[in-house]
């Protein structure tokens, strides 16, 4: 089997977005940050709807809270809230990564020609982003009103 | 923007889903990734992932998966999954529309003062740990690498093969790192035939390939040894009547010698005397080992017919060094070959284990050359053997 390259930056580095509201210490340069949570956030099934050509457009998001940093530079306090639908609240903390994660994924190698055809010989992977720090969520959600 | 770490930053679940990796940074991987070259002008890349078989001690349902390793140009690590109870979620600053559609939730009307929110757009329950190996490089190639018979016509030269392969071929499907690759391609003496296929020389190929270049140095009065070296072109053209492939010969050159002058046409080589006696010393064993072999009594016996005697070996291996080295030809140069005290006439075997015959220790002391390669807690009971016996 032929080795796969690994590219260490993507081949269209995604923008950087225009604001980023989190606090300066997350910010990477296409904006990803990394959110891990003790428990999954439970969706209601909703089918994308795409009747008008705006919404065609976004790609459909479900709100799902609000996030919360007390301390927005992080300085004194690495303290974070994360309010879940109307009743619940989970608190965590901005913790630094032991190892840094890289955000890997397929490059779109539509340029050089071939496409579907290629198959496994065309794979190749990119490194999207390197992310060192996470916003970690390890304690049960708590009720609020 | 202290307003909005008070009313919070609106969160919200992406329904188009990136498919993503998390893969561990170690530091050796991270500072070649951050290192800032741009990969545009690397021709090879330069971190690759390569599958390998499942290594053959494995055991139970995982035993059927294949394994990955993630090779840079001087490491190998094996990969890893590493599954996580936690929800891992890749988020990214999400514009909110402006104005807001009757769908959306009430809750979302209350932010109308921030126009940033993030949103989640892909989602992890497991990531891929790096764990560094050190394959057994050199046993992986002596097995893929097929032995090349020499270029008379009395045997085939290659054994047939279904595809044959090219070293960058090789490279591609053996899961270790660049380096360590061409440090074990060079100890095999491994080359491409002027067809491209990769081999490596049988010891009996390497002898000959010596003598030839020795023959031809000495007839044409080509000194190995000038002060700025010589070039493995002025050698081949010497050879150019004889058939060896010219990656062989650059193999054996590369063996015998060191290098002086680097260039971009070609590099200057000088001998370096200690080197090369050991090099061509040892292949004269292996090729006296490979012989044995052949002949099926590879299996030590007790007072069987000697097959080379001490002083003919190092006899034929003064006459196959070039003349400035016959001088250093003493069998303790030779690393992990072990020699037993003799007359120095007397005859000795080779064999393959160093577990000395039960009866070496009583009936006359006929002298051995073993590989201590092989077997050493053995070859440390002999010694402790010959130390009582001195």
């Amino acid at each position: 089997m032929p080795s796969i390259p690994l590219h260490p930056t993507p081949y269209s580095p995604p923008p950087t977005p225009p604001s980023n509201p989190l606090p300066q210490l997350l910010h990477t340069p296409s904006g990803l940050a990394i959110v891990e949570i003790q428990g999954t956030i439970n969706l209601p099934q909703q089918p994308p709807t795409t009747s008008s050509p705006d919404a065609q457009q976004r790609s459909y998001e479900t709100p799902v809270g609000r996030l919360v940093f007390p301390d927005g530079d992080l300085t004194s306090s690495k303290l974070v809230y994360l309010y879940i639908g109307k009743h619940q609240r989970l608190t965590g903390e901005v913790k630094k990564l032991a190892t840094p994660f890289g955000v890997l994924q397929r490059r779109d190698n539509t340029t050089s020609g071939g496409g579907a055809e290629r198959g496994w010989e065309g794979e190749e992977l990119e490194i999207l982003e390197i992310v060192r720090w996470k916003v970690l969520f390890s304690q049960r959600p708590e009720p609020v009103s | 923007m202290s307003t909005q770490a008070n009313t919070g930053i609106p969160f919200s679940h992406s329904h188009s889903q990136s498919p993503i990796r998390l893969l561990e940074l170690p530091p050796a991987l991270l500072s070649l990734v951050t290192s800032g070259s741009p990969p545009i002008l690397t021709f090879a890349p330069r971190i690759k992932i390569k599958a390998t078989p499942t290594p053959p001690n494995a055991t139970g349902p995982r035993g059927s998966e294949n394994h990955a390793v993630l090779c840079t140009p001087t490491q190998t690590f094996s990969l890893r999954h590493v599954h996580c109870s936690n929800s891992i979620l890749l988020v990214q600053p999400s514009e909110l529309p402006a104005s807001n559609s009757v769908e959306e939730d009430e809750q979302q009307q209350a932010f109308s003062l921030t126009s940033t929110g993030l949103k989640t757009v892909a989602t992890a329950s497991s990531w891929l740990e790096l764990i560094p190996v050190t394959p057994d490089c050199a046993n992986i190639l002596q097995e893929k690498i097929p032995v090349y018979h020499g270029w008379t016509g009395d045997n085939p030269a290659l054994p047939a093969m279904e595809e044959p392969i090219s070293r960058a071929q090789l490279l591609d499907s053996t899961p270790v790192s660049d380096a360590e690759f061409s440090i074990a391609w060079d100890a095999l003496l491994a080359f491409e035939t002027n067809d491209g296929v990769a081999c490596r020389p049988s010891a009996a190929t390497i002898i000959k390939a010596i003598s030839e270049i020795c023959t031809a140095a000495t007839a044409e009065s080509f000194s190995l040894s000038p002060p700025s070296g010589f070039t493995v072109s002025a050698i081949l053209g010497m050879l150019d009547d004889v058939e060896i492939p010219a990656g062989l010969v650059m193999a054996v050159i590369r063996s015998m010698c060191d290098r002086v002058a680097e260039s971009i046409d070609d590099d200057a080589w000088r001998l370096n005397t200690d080197k090369c006696c050991e090099f061509i010393g040892e292949a004269l064993l292996q090729d006296s080992m490979d012989q044995i072999n052949a002949q099926g009594t590879g299996i030590r016996r007790l007072n069987t017919p000697t097959l080379i005697t001490r002083s003919a070996f190092i006899a034929k291996w003064k006459a196959t060094v070039p003349e400035e080295c016959a001088s250093k030809c003493r069998l303790d140069t030779i690393k992990g070959w072990q020699t037993l005290p003799a007359e120095y006439t007397a005859p000795f075997e080779l064999s393959r284990d160093a577990e000395p015959v039960a009866g070496s220790s009583t009936t006359s002391s006929s002298p051995s050359i073993a590989p201590a390669k092989n077997t050493v807690p053995a070859k440390n009971k002999w010694h402790e053997r010959l130390g009582k016996k001195r």
